[in-house]
This record gives C-alpha cells, structure tokens and sequence, in this order.
C-alpha cells in the first residue's frame, strides 16, 4: 500500500463513512431507545453537575442514538458543556447530528461558535457552506485593527479552515476570494485554508483545480512553509508534471524549494529523472550536489551510476565522498576503476576513507578482477591500500596477481602483498612465495614475506608436513639474512620438524642465526620449547638474551599448571629481582594452589616483597572457588602479616569470601555439555557419556566459575551461567576432590535442578530422576570418607529452565565436618578450559605478534618527547620516571603520540588513582579511535579491558573486576593487525574481536572529564609498542 | 520520558562520542554542513538551528540537554506551564549557553510565534503532543516530538496531514530506530533472517491495559504562574483544578490524556514489530484480547501476530520477533539474544538508550529537507496500532480494522473512539 492511498482513502472515509454508517443505523426509532442512553439522556436534561453530564457525554460518544441529539443540541450553547457535547456530535454517524451543530451556530459566538464551526468542518458539513460565507464576509467588515486580536484571528481560522475542509466548489470560491484580497496579516489563514482546500481537491480528482490553488500559493507573498507545501502538493496534483518542475527548483533561486524539490526526486519513482539530472548536475553548487547525490541514491537505479562517477571525479571533497559512499551502495564492478583512482587522488583523506570502504562493499561480479586490473596502474598509496580491500573482500582469486605485486619494487606494496597472500593464499602458492622470501635476503618487507609462507605452511592439512617446504629451503640457504628469515618463519610454524631445525641453529657459529634462533625459541608459541629455553637461559652470561629466555620460559610455563617445581628451581637459581618478578608475574596466573607455597619464600624479600604479595593474593583469590580452603589460609597469612594496608584489606576480603560459601563445595571441575539430537534431558539421564564411561576423560575437563549469585547463597551453582552451556536438554558432570584427616561416616547433602547421579570415589552410589529445583540437601547420600583423597562426582541434568546444583558434606547428625580440605585442582585439567567471558571470534587468529618485531619504548622515562596534548583539560607530567595523568578540574584530555600506528602490540604497566575513567587509545585520531579503556562502570558494566569504540561505544566489555589490581601495576596488552583486534589485562585476554571501522593512528592516554573523576590519576611507568606495519 | 522508561543520563557517551556519531544506524543523509561540524569550532549564527523547548518534566530535561550538545543548535526559549519546571528550564539552558539569554514563556503560542526560531522540541504531556506539533507547523517551524505523538487516531493523522501540508520536518522521539540493538533485532526480521514472521511481541509498560476516566475532588486552582491550568489541559475536556492530575502517575494512566500501559511502551516497542514486519505504512487487521492482564493480540494482513504483552527481558521497551527458522529479542539494557545464536555474529552496535542518533538525525534533515526515520507518517501508523489496540480492550471486544481507510470495519462504536473532539480554542 503506497502512502498517498492510504492517506487518500482516510480522508474521505472520515467524511463518507459518517454517511454510510447513517444509512444503516438511522432505522433507530425512539421507541427502542436502550435503556442505558435514556438515563444518560435524562442526566443531561435534568440537574445533574458539570462532572456528572460530562461523562454521561463520554459514554453517549460510544452509543448515543439519534434520540440523544435534542439532548445534547441543549448544551452546545452552553459554556462549559459545549465541548462535551461536541464529543458525542463530532464523530457521530447521523446526519442529525451535523443539523443540531449547525442550528447552534447563530445562537452562539466567540469561542463555541469556533468550537462548534471546527466540528462543522470535521464533518464535511457542505450545507454549512452558506453560514460560513456569511461568516467570513461579516468577520471581514471587523476593523483591520481587530484582525489580530486573538479571537478575531480566530474566528478568521475556524471559518476559513471549515470552509478548507468541506471544499465544495462554493467553499472554494468563497476562500479564492479571501486569498486574494485579504490583508497581509491575514496570509496565515488564508494559506493555510487553501492548501488543506487543495488537498481536499487533489482526493476529489481535481487535480487542475488543485494545481491552480497551489500555484497561487507559489508567490513571494506567502510564508515559506505555504510556498514549500504548495510546491509539494503540486508534485503530487500533477505527477505528469513533478520531474521538470523538480528540474526547475534545482536550478531556481530558492534554496529551501530546492532542497524540497530534491528531497523529493526518489518518491516520483520516474526513472527518466535520472537521466535528466545528469545534465543540471554539473552546473550546480557544490552543497547542491551533496544533496542530489543523496536522492540519486535512493533511487538505486543504475542509470545514476554515470553521474555518481562523475561526482567522484568533481574538485570538492564534500561531494567526492558522498558520491564515493553512494557508488558502494547502488555500484557494480563498473565503478572499481573511478573508487580506485578516488583512492590515490581524492580530494582529502575522507575521499579516500570513503572510496576504500565502498570498495569493500561494491556487490556484483567482476569486481575483484577489475581491482586487480586498476592496482597495475595506482601509486604505492594507494595500491596499499587497494590490496587491502582485496583481503576484506577475501578474494581468494587474486593470489596470483598478488604474487607480481609481492615481486615490486616499493616495500610497502610488497608487505601489503605478502599480508594478502598470506590471508588469501593456499599451500599451492608456497612455493612461489618461498622463493620470494628467499630473494629478499631478509632486506625491507621480508617480516611480511615470513608471515605469510608460515601462514600458508599452516594451512597444510598434514600437521607434521607444514615446515617440510621451509626446511628444504633452509638446506640451500648460504646467507645468514636468508636463514634468519627462514628461521623466523619456521617458528610462525612451530610443529615438532620445525623445533629441531631451530634448536641447533641457537647454537650456530654465524652469532646472527645464533641469536635469531634463540629470540625465535623465545616466542615459540608451544611448550615443546620449554627445556631447551630452560637449558639455554641457565648457561647464558648474556644478560639481553637472559631476559627473553626467561620471558619465553614463563610464558610457556603459565601455560602449563604443573610447572610448579620449575618455578620453584628458577626462583632458588637468581638472584635478579627483575628475573624474580618476572617469575612471580607467571606464577601469579596459576590455578593450583600449590603456588602460594612456591610464593611464599619470596614474601619476605625485600626486593620482590610486594611483587610477591601480589601473586599470592591473586592465587589465593583464584582458589576462592577451587580450593576454599587454600584460599582462605592464604588470605589468613596475608592478613596478618603484611606490611601493606591494602594487601591486609584485600587478603581479608578473600576470607570473607571463602567464608559466605558456609561448608558448601564450591570449587569444581565441569565437563559437558552433552547432548544427543532429538533427546529429551529425561533419556540423557540414562545415557553414559565420556566421564561416565573414562573414555577420553581428560579433555572434557574445566574449572566452573563460582556463579554469581545472591549473597546468601553464593553457594548455590549455576551451571547455565557459562555461554558455552546455556540449554535445554543436556547433561553435564562435576568432579571434585576432598581430603579426610581420617576414615569417617558423612553424609553428602545435595540439591539440583533437574535430575542428578552421584558417584563416590568411582562407585556409583546414588541417583534421584525426579526433575525441579534444586532444593538444598534435598538428597542426602550417605557416604565413607576414606583417609586421604576422596573424590566425588555429580551428573547433573538440564530438562528445562534453572540448571543448578549445591552440594555439602556433613556428619551423620547433620554437624559441620570439621578439618576437611577441598582442592578441584587435585588433578589437573589442560589449560585454557577455565571459563571466558569472551567469545571466540569466527576465525582464530594467532595470539602472538610474531617473532620478528622489535619493542620499542613510546616513553622514554624523563620527558614527553614525541607525545603531543588535544583537548583542555587533564594534566600530564614525568613523575619519579613514571607518566602521570591527572584531572583536577571536572575537565578532560588527551596526551598522543606523534607517530601514527596501524598494525601493532601495544603493552602498558599502569597503576590508577581510583575512582578513575581513563584508558589507552589506538587507531585514535584525536577524535575517533578505539580504547583499552580503564574504569568501573555500570551502564553498561564494564571494567578495565574494555574494547571502547568511539563511535559504537563498547564492542568488547570485560566484566570481570578481579582482572586488575586496583591499588598496583597492571599490565595492558593490546594486539592490533588488520581487523583482528585482541586485548589482555594481566595475561587473561579479554577481548578478541574483528572490527575495522579504525585502521590506522595515534597511541594516547586519556583522562576523562566529569566532576566524578576529580583527583584520578593515571600512572604509566612503561609503554612499549611492537609496530607490525601496515600503514 | 522519565517514568520507567526513564534512566539516568548517560552522560559518558556524549562526552565520549561528542558529535562524531553522526547518524551512525541512522540512513544518514549527506548534508555538508554536518561534516563541518566535526571540528571543535561551532558553525556560525547563519548555519545554526535555532530552536525553542516545549516541556520540561524529565523527559524535556533529557531531550533539550540532548539536543544542546550538538554544536549547531542555539537554544534560544523554553516554555512550561508549570512555574518551578519553567525555572528549572531556564537555568539549565542559560547555564549551558554561558548567559542569560534564554526566554522562558508560560504559553507555547508566544514561543511558536518567534520568526527566530527555526525548530522546537516538544517534550509535553502526551495530550499535547499532537496540538503543540500542529500548531508548530503552522508557524513553518520543524518539529522533535516525544512520543506518543497521538492520544486519538484522528488527531495522529491529521499531524501527518499537518506536516505534509506545511513540507515540515517532523521526527517523533521514538529513538530506539536509530539505537544499535534495535536496528540489529529489527534487520534480522527484516531480512528474512528469521524466516517467515510469525509473531511480533511488544512489551507494554504496566500489567494491565487500558486507561481510566478518574475525577478528583476540587482544589483552589494556583495562581498562573505556578501553573496555567486551562493551558495544562489544552484540548483535554475542562476538569476542575487538582493538584495530582498534573502529575505523570495521574495523567500518563488518564483516558483524556495518554493512552496507558499500551500507548506508554508501545510507542517504541510496537513501532519496532512494525518495522520488523516492513508494515511501516499499514498495520495490523484485527485485534483481540487475550487475557485478564488485556494483552492484545493484532493480526497482520500478511498473518503475522503483534503481542502485546508484559513479562520480556532485557529492560525497558524490550521486544521479541520470532520467525519460523529463528528468533531475536532485545531491550534497552542492550542485550539481546537469538536462535540460532549465529544470528548475532557479525554484531556490532551500540546497544542501550541515548537519543542522540534519533536527535542528530533530525537536526541533518532539518537542513536538507529529507525526512527522518521518525517520520510523521511512520509514527502515525505504529501509534495507531497502539490506539486501536486500547479501542479494542476498551469495548472488551474484538475489533477488525482497515489500514488503509484507517477504519474499524462495520463497527461503528470502534470508530467513533478513533477521535476526540478539541476544546475551543484549539483547532486541528
């Protein structure tokens, strides 16, 4: 249904439906008046308040009759009651109605004469016309002076408006009239009359009556919003006619006409418009043009493709780039060659922007070719740039012209090459990659080159295959830059052949292989490298490679949860407290409590003593819900012993946590969830699934997060809590470990929603079908504890809604069972099965920066050189070595860098001086950018490690606070390449993500104003960046 | 807004954003003069929108601070009829603009009859929504309205006659067309995403629908200028003077003067199953209740079920499209979820409630004469939905209706409740 018919049909249906309803309802006799109305009647008639008549109007309004009219004809004259009558008469469907109203008029003046004519008009009343003419002339013999008092203005309004509406050929005659003599303050109604006249006309089909009213309204005289209706109303009387009068006001004088004009062009639906505003295109204004290029848009139609091109080519910027905008939208190939040459020579970098992003989204085939034709002949700009749209395209046809552009002769066409291929390729284009890699001789855009053969290699379906290409290239090599590459590129690899190429290259006699193999077993992404880092970094005397062998060792070593002992011999070994604090920075991700021993030694140093207290408390916080028990002896210590307020009042916390859960079990493994098609969660009650059964045990193991529930019942588990499991139907097993002091009787209180089995110790021992919620110590399962480890298993099932379990043990009598110790972390389970709060994105991207970029401080621990300020407020100042932002004043700021940044790794140690809204920015231009945000907030919740996005607000929010240290150093990791954009704070990743709304700009620190923030402080003490190209 | 759809301010993403958000979900139009807005510089007087504030409850606060951080408009005149809200106006624009120039008026005619002001936001009663708008158009000037820009069907499309009569830019309040999640829910429904739509639910702001006809007992009317009372009913039918009927927990659940639960959320979340169901210039063909809470059930032409109901997730105005092959529902607390939960990949919004898209929208049509998302037309017809929904649980029966004659059909109770009579002086 088009919106002119809609409205055309409403408008004679107020008026026409009144009279049909009148020919099936006037059989009415007053003799089978209902009861109900005859009382409302007599309310009328009689004594009754204003109230009261009121709303015996209000229910007449539903079911007067005719027989109501005489009624309510009484009190039309009557001040008050006027309206109240009117409310019945105007929407009634009785021509009686329209006669009391109209007989009402001589007996009244003023306001309810005003009142009365209104509800004349609504009704369409034709018979009035006559009174109103009357009216209208009496009205005008007022003095002029009058003309403006507000109840003559008025009268002049309801008359004239009346007499718009009915627009019966008098009506029309009587207002033509008024148009044309009646004095200037007067044209308000005047216009007004005649354009609802005109409409009214147009539904009546007289559609050249109409025209002549709107025409009239066209002069000078009028206001500008009667001219502007009157030329859209005339658009609509005589579509013939709308596309060359549209012409017109394009090229007319008035600038508002035009703008309505143009709005316009897209609903006349003429396709020949298009080819007309070719021609008036070129002549018209810049500002002009913007706005035409829009309404050609919303035409959609390819006839406006030439003019579009045309736009692009024009000299202003402003038009450039919306008509860049527009060809993504309504283009086909046959603009790649115009947004290409926008590319290299737009006006300004918004062309440009435009053009690439438009390019991006062309639809249509052919596209990608003709991409690859124009690169041929773009400058190095903006053939980066084109090999770019190619990537997000993932035109996986253009490898091979990619491959000529990897051969050229600028390096940054060439790394933009290698980045695609590498995106783009398959393990078919290695070997004429390889070959590029080699001629490079590990000269400029070779980092690129190694990127993408490892990229390639990695895509080879056989795991233990993926280096055999490298490794023969590696046997030919002579040069040492070209083993260098071939090196680094066996380590982006990384499979078992690779490692034993690259374990005795570390210790070559050439020392560049040598020390490039060592910082390639460094980065080394898996824990095949471990030993050998660990025996390279205890014999090393260098103290450059010490440190990233040492980096390396704890990376790897985090990773794995039962490298307790190695930590333990690595911190006997040094006496280096940046060696110890690095240590201690890996051992504070442990997830085994077993590291608050391994810590402990450390406390007491006086050179790593806070490091070390750090790591503890963020163990003992992990054991929270692992190991209770654990926790709560580690919070003790700290309590009591540590020098630090804030360590003391964090450690109590921890206490206070461990002692909400009461003698719950909270601490926790998960495997699951474990469905099959079609099965209700009552048949997966009775199906085995790999806990059940040992097969494969080990890898469907996690830790479960304590849910976060209401405070008195934190103990209560939520196992829908993680994404991962959230459900109908499935099933889901829990196992953890308790330590008896001595063989005794207990019994094991349980609830769970729905179904539950229990296994003690590996015996199957109890199970309950009945579905519900989970009710605590519901079930009750007598158990024996054995002396030493017991362990229990749950299977929990989910039919449908809550999915919850809680589990105690007590004794027989239902008493506390003292000297019990929990641990979920008896066995352990493989890494990274702990639960996320972030997604995984579609594509997995590689968490590492690769090992070929070098660090490089941003700051430089004495000044501010090659940072700048935006904005007025927030103060920045070298403080003690560290950077330091404040905000004093309600007021914020920003401090950039020079340096603009496109692809990187961005890492900060920060500390805050809460309460604070602060973070670091990237890709920022001073107004728009991406943020590592650091704050508390609540609408939404978020914490530090939020992805903020100027334009999108939060893309990615970390919604855990016990990420970040609030009275200490953090660390802040961001790593940006391409739209891959991935966050860490401390070494949880809490953001992986793609968006590329931003590629390229500035690193900052921000200070945010707000009176809320007074007195924060931000304090940097080290920023380092990675630059991975891409600009 | 204020009431229970009201929240705080969010203040951070204005200062975060600033104006660079221009029409980020909005089909923005391309208009020179908002690109230069980039910049920290204002544009010159010539280039700047002028404009008046018409209401001032919470809602008013909210859209006329919101409107004031974009750097071409120049708040020039607040009108309230309400003396201590009318202070308040005044105070926080002349704060804002640094001076004391703003002209604060008791009758919103006084303030539509300044030549100098180009645009008004209108943050009144619902029961003026419609009038003040008219008479806005009238006087040539552009209109922001809050919704719900009706209280009668009648009076919506006689707005929508308005603003074409007068080639007026109109945008109604309904924000969340230009919010994140709302756009992300509706496109997926749009799309065909969700397969073929089957129903459409709508979260209505109280448990039971419909209004009330409530008379208090008298009370001596205050002086003008702590409250005009004739001015404060307007249209309305004349009440004697009560202090509580001016209140929002009166008057937003007042027959004369709102349209209830219904009206209150639905302007948004009905708006939102019109969009979904691409019925932005028609509506559903029959309603019927579906229970004791009155939650109504409205067909559509094309079969699917508009369901409007209560017991949604996610916030204020939060709504639910369901499709035969999947689902999608979202609030204003910006979440959202969907099956199959692939649906929400590829998602990237700003989810939540700021009216700053909405508001800057607008302010770019003003200059280029498009219209907005919001339009007067495109309100019409989801409000009207809402209307014909209240008609229906009004007269506690089914009621069949006519989009396109915008008539219930062969009932002629239902259709005299399209309209309302205007008290004299105020005209449509």
């Amino acid at each position: 249904m088009t919106l002119k018919s809609v409205s055309t049909h409403f408008l004679v249906a107020v008026c026409v439906v009144i009279v049909l309803a009148a020919s099936t309802r006037s059989n009415v006799r007053a003799g089978e008046v209902p009861e109900r109305e005859k009382a409302l009647i007599e309310t009328l008639k009689g004594n009754a308040s204003f109230q009261e008549k009121d709303k015996a109007c209000r229910e007449l309004q539903i079911i007067g009759t005719q027989a109501s009219v005489p009624a309510l004809a009484a009190l039309l004259t009557d001040a008050k009651l006027s309206h109240s009558a009117r409310c019945v008469l105007e929407p009634m469907p009785y021509p009686e109605a329209t006669q009391a109203l109209r007989d009402a008029l001589p007996k009244t003046s003023g306001e309810i004469r005003n009142g009365l004519i209104n509800t004349l008009g609504i009704r369409g009343d034709q018979a009035a016309v006559g009174d109103l003419v009357n009216l209208l002339e009496s009205l005008r013999k007022e003095p002029v002076e009058r003309y403006m008092e507000r109840s003559v203005t008025e009268a002049f309004e309801s008359v004239a408006g009346a007499l718009g509406r009915i627009a019966s050929p008098e009506a029309a005659k009587a207002l033509e009239q008024f148009r044309s003599n009646c004095p200037e303050c007067l044209y308000p109604v005047a216009g007004e009359a005649s354009l609802v006249l005109a409409r009214r006309l147009v539904r009546q089909e007289k559609s050249a009556e109409a025209a002549g009213v709107y025409e009239a309204l066209q002069d000078k005289k009028w206001s500008s919003q009667v001219r502007l209706g009157a030329f859209a109303g005339l658009l609509k009387a005589q579509p013939s006619q709308a596309t060359d009068r549209i012409l017109k006001a394009i090229e007319g004088e008035d600038p508002t006409i035009r703008s309505v004009a143009i709005a316009n062009i897209a609903s006349l639906k003429d396709q020949g418009i298009v080819s007309k505003l070719a021609s008036v295109f070129p002549k018209a204004s810049p500002e002009v043009q913007v706005q035409l290029v829009s309404a050609l848009t919303d035409c959609g139609d390819a006839a406006a493709l030439p003019v579009l091109t045309q736009a692009l080519a024009g000299s202003s910027p402003d038009v450039q780039s919306v008509a860049a905008r527009a060809l993504g939208k309504i283009g086909n190939a046959s603009c790649v060659e115009a947004l290409s040459r926008a590319v290299a020579e737009g006006g300004n970098d918004t062309v440009k922007q435009e053009a690439v992003g438009s390019l991006e989204r062309l639809r249509g085939d052919g596209v990608n070719a003709a991409l690859l034709a124009s690169l041929k002949s773009a400058p190095p700009d903006a053939r980066v740039k084109l090999i770019g749209v190619l990537t997000t395209r993932q035109a996986s046809d253009s490898v091979e012209g990619l491959l000529a552009e990897a051969k050229g002769p600028d390096a940054r066409v060439r790394s933009a090459a290698f980045k695609a291929i590498g995106a783009l390729g398959t393990p078919a284009h290695l070997p004429a990659l390889l070959s590029l890699l080699i001629d490079l001789k590990g000269g400029a855009s070779s980092a690129e080159a190694e990127r993408a053969v490892a990229a390639l290699s990695r895509k080879i379906a056989d795991e233990g295959a993926r280096a055999d290409g490298v490794l023969e290239a590696l046997k030919g090599a002579g040069d040492a830059s070209v083993k260098g590459s071939l090196l680094r590129t066996l380590g982006g690899i990384a499979n078992a052949k690779a490692f034993e190429a690259v374990r005795p290259a570390a210790g070559d006699s050439d020392p560049v292989v040598q020390e490039t193999a060592l910082f390639v077993l460094a980065d080394w992404p898996n824990a095949q490298a471990l030993d050998t880092l660990l025996e390279k970094y205890r014999k090393t005397e260098d103290p450059k490679h010490r440190v990233v062998l040492l980096r390396g060792c704890v990376r790897l070593l985090r990773q794995n949860q039962g490298a307790l002992a190695t930590y333990r011999e690595l911190l006997g070994s040094t006496t280096r407290p940046e060696d110890k604090t690095l240590l201690l920075s890996g051992l504070a991700d442990s997830l085994n409590p077993e590291a608050l021993k391994v810590i402990e030694p450390c406390l007491k140093e006086e050179a790593v003593g806070a490091e070390a207290e750090q790591a503890y408390l963020k163990v003992a916080l992990a054991q929270v819900g692992l190991a209770p028990d654990a926790a709560r002896e580690a919070g003790s210590r700290l309590a009591a012993e540590s020098k630090n307020e804030a360590v003391r009042k964090q450690a109590a916390e921890i206490v206070e946590r461990v002692g909400k859960l009461e003698d719950y079990l909270v601490g926790w493994q998960v495997a699951g969830p474990f469905t099959k098609e079609g099965q209700t969660g009552e048949a997966l009650f009775g199906m085995a699934f790999p806990p059940e059964t040992k097969d494969a045990v080990q890898q469907g193991w996690g830790y479960l997060a304590v849910a976060n529930r209401p405070e008195t019942s934190v103990w209560m588990l939520n196992l829908g809590a993680d994404e991962k499991f959230s459900g109908d139907n499935r099933a889901a097993y829990v196992r953890t470990w308790i330590l008896s002091p001595k063989a005794q009787d207990a019994v094991l209180e349980l609830g769970a929603d729905d179904s539950l089995k229990v296994w003690w110790n590996d015996a199957p021992v109890y199970e309950n079908k009945a579905p519900g919620a989970a009710k605590a110590g519901e079930d009750r399962v007598k158990v024996s504890l054995k002396e030493g480890w017991n362990s229990v298993m749950l299977k929990v099932v989910q039919n449908t809604g809550p999915w919850e379990f809680c589990a105690r043990l007590r004794t027989p009598s239902g008493d506390r069972l003292e000297g019990l110790r929990v641990d979920a972390t008896h066995e352990s389970v493989p890494q990274g099965k702990g639960p996320s709060a972030v997604s995984e994105p579609k594509e997995k991207v590689s968490d590492s920066a690769g090992p070929d970029a070098k660090w490089e401080p941003l700051f430089n621990g004495k000044d501010l050189t090659g940072w700048k300020r935006i904005g007025e407020g927030g103060e920045y100042s070298v403080e003690e070595g560290c950077l330091v932002g404040t905000q004093t004043n309600g007021k914020g700021g920003d401090l950039v860098t020079e340096r603009d940044f496109a692809d990187f790794e961005l890492r900060v140690t920060y500390r805050v001086v809460w309460p604070a809204n602060s973070g670091f920015w990237f890709r920022y231009d001073g107004q728009k950018g991406y943020q590592f945000d650091v704050l508390k907030y609540k609408e939404p919740l978020a914490y530090s490690g939020t992805l903020y996005c100027t334009e999108k607000m939060f893309i990615t929010s970390n919604l855990n606070e016990a990420l970040e240290n609030l009275d200490g150093w953090n660390e802040a990791r961001v790593l940006a390449r391409g739209d891959a954009i991935q966050m860490w704070l401390n070494g949880t990743k809490v953001s992986d993500c793609r968006d590329s709304l931003y590629k390229k700009g500035k690193i900052g620190l921000q200070v945010h104003p707000g009176d809320d923030h007074k007195g924060m402080k931000i304090i940097i003490q080290k920023m380092e960046i990675r630059d991975l190209g891409g600009l | 807004m204020g009431g229970k759809s009201g929240k705080p301010v969010n203040r951070r993403s204005f200062l975060k954003r600033g104006i660079a958000g221009v029409g980020a979900f909005a089909a923005a139009p391309y208009v020179i003069t908002s690109n230069a807005l980039g910049g920290d510089g204002r544009p010159p007087a010539s280039e700047r929108i002028v404009m008046g504030a018409i209401g001032f409850g919470g809602r008013g606060q909210y859209v006329t601070d919101a409107f004031m951080w974009n750097k071409d408009v120049q708040m020039v005149a607040v009108c309230e009829v309400q003396g201590d809200r009318r202070k308040a106006a005044k105070e926080m624009v002349d704060k804002k603009n640094g001076n004391t120039d703003c002209k604060a008026y008791i009758d919103l005619r006084e303030l539509i009859a300044r030549p100098d002001i180009d645009a008004v936001v209108i943050a009144t009663g619902d029961n003026w929504h419609s009038m003040a708008s008219i008479l806005a158009a009238r006087a040539g000037k552009d209109i922001y309205c809050e919704k719900p820009m009706s209280v009668a069907i009648s009076e919506g499309r006689e707005l929508a006659e308005t603003m074409r009569r007068f080639s007026r830019v109109f945008q109604c309040g309904t924000q969340r067309r230009n919010i994140g999640n709302f756009v992300f829910a509706a496109n997926l429904a749009r799309s065909g995403r969700l397969g073929k739509l089957k129903e459409l639910h709508a979260e209505k702001a109280g448990a039971v629908s419909g209004v009330s006809f409530t008379i208090l007992p008298p009370e001596p009317l205050p002086p003008r200028d702590v409250v005009d009372w004739d001015l404060w009913l307007g249209p309305a039918a004349w009440r004697e003077y009560n202090h509580k009927y001016h209140t929002r927990e009166f008057w937003s659940w007042d027959g004369d003067f709102s349209g209830g639960s219904i009206t209150e959320w639905g302007s948004h979340t009905v708006d939102m199953c019109q969009w979904a169901n691409d019925a932005d210039q028609t509506g559903p063909i029959e309603y019927e209740i579906l229970n004791e809470k009155k939650d109504v059930a409205a067909t559509y032409a094309n079969g699917a079920k508009l369901i409007i109901r209560t017991g949604l997730r996610f916030g204020s105005c939060p709504v639910k499209f369901i499709g035969e092959e999947g689902w999608v529902e979202t609030g204003d607390s910006g979440e959202i979820e969907a099956y199959p939960a692939s649906l929400l990949e590829d998602r990237k919004f700003l989810g939540g409630y700021p009216a700053d898209n909405h508001i800057r929208e607008f302010l770019d049509c003003v200059k280029s004469r498009r219209q907005p998302t919001s339009n007067a037309d495109v309100a019409h017809h989801s409000i009207t939905a809402c209307h014909a929904a209240n008609v229906c649980v009004r007269l506690g029966r089914t009621v069949k209706w006519d989009p396109a004659k915008e008539e219930f059909i062969g009932d002629d109770e239902a259709n005299r409740l399209r309209s309302r009579a205007y008290r004299q002086p105020w005209r449509l």
